[in-house]
């Protein structure tokens, strides 16, 4: 069986800063890309796999695929090292929510997109619905640890310090429900 | 880009559009620099990406350029920094849609000999010029120190 050993939301999936900054430091036998949209896209697909960084295997499964490998193989043999990558937040909180074993997930890159959108660091913009779907994520999913990192050199923020100073209507809504 | 600006440089036709898609400044600042060897170029596009920038609205800056290249008849080559990094994917992701060569790695030398060979009309076969121009981009670069200088032990050329 193979380990995960890292899982980031990056809406830019495989670029610049995961083959030069992350790839070499996680050191992961396959790059594993769950999204449901990029499964269904074959030619999108054929361009990250073409695009592989050195020596790293790059796969594409959507979300249903993906909670079936893990079931079977565990996706892999028993040195394989997973590197998971979702574009969006709710990609993440699905396959989470499906029962693959993430234990940490690093929310790295969003673009801006719309009205309405925080941007909450230098490469991180959010709504109000993925701040709901991270706060679900921590309280359903309490051994997952959610944290804002764009490079590996920068200072890890948590779930709690970006969503009390962005959100901060949010939090006191749920807190009152509790 | 401004649609004007666009239209205006459309309208020099003929000659193969170039697309510079990299990350930051590096393409303005490579174009301005290959046109202080060369002179004002017409007909070449740069996108850069900025890190809080969204894909979705860069990749639609790229069609709306390769959209009025392929409409005016006008065939295009699209140079990007680094295979395998964003602006490779949104070049890549295009490439169903719209007939178009994509050179990675861009440097200096190889957009030097594409600006000056697209010019010459023997050359216009598109394939020609990629090659050329990759070739150029190879070559231009080597390891040198003071052996590769044909010198005598006391410093004189031989």
């Amino acid at each position: 069986m193979g380990s995960i050993v890292f899982a980031r939301v990056d809406d830019r999936l495989i670029h610049g800063e995961i083959m030069v900054e992350w790839a070499p430091r996680i050191k992961p036998t396959t790059i594993l890309i769950i999204d449901n949209v990029l499964a269904a896209d074959k030619m999108m697909q054929n361009v990250y796999t073409m695009a592989a960084p050195p020596g790293i295997r790059v796969k594409v499964m959507d979300v249903e695929t993906a909670s079936e490998e893990w079931r079977k193989n565990r996706f892999g043999q028993e040195q394989d090292r997973i590197f998971i990558l979702f574009k969006t937040i709710s990609m993440a909180k699905e396959v989470i929510e499906g029962g693959l074993p993430i234990k940490e997930l690093n929310i790295g890159s969003i673009g801006k997109r719309g009205k309405d959108i925080k941007k909450v660091t230098a490469t991180i913009a959010m709504d109000e619905n993925d701040a709901r779907m991270l706060l679900d994520l921590e309280k359903d999913w309490k051994n997952v640890e959610i944290y804002f990192q764009t490079m590996p050199g920068q200072k890890k923020l948590s779930r709690s310090y970006i969503l009390e100073k962005y959100f901060p209507d949010l939090n006191s809504v749920t807190e009152t429900n509790l | 880009m401004s649609k004007m600006k666009i239209r205006a440089n459309m309208k020099e036709g003929g000659l193969v559009s170039i697309v510079i898609v990299t990350h930051g400044d590096f393409g303005r600042a490579l174009l301005k620099s290959v046109e202080f060897i060369l002179g004002k170029q017409k007909n070449v596009f740069t996108i850069g990406i900025k890190q809080d920038d969204n894909i979705e609205v860069l990749k639609a800056k790229l069609e709306k350029i390769l959209e009025r290249n392929k409409r005016e008849g006008n065939e295009t080559i699209v140079f990007v920094d680094l295979f395998g990094a964003s602006p490779f994917n949104i070049t890549l992701s295009l490439l169903k849609n719209y007939d178009v060569k994509c050179l990675t790695g861009v440097n200096m030398p190889m957009l030097i000999q594409l600006l000056m060979s697209r010019e010459s009309r023997e050359n216009c076969d598109i394939n020609k010029l990629t090659e050329e121009a990759c070739k150029a981009g190879i070559e231009g670069i080597k390891e040198l120190d003071i052996s590769s200088l044909k010198l005598t032990k006391e410093g004189e050329i031989k």
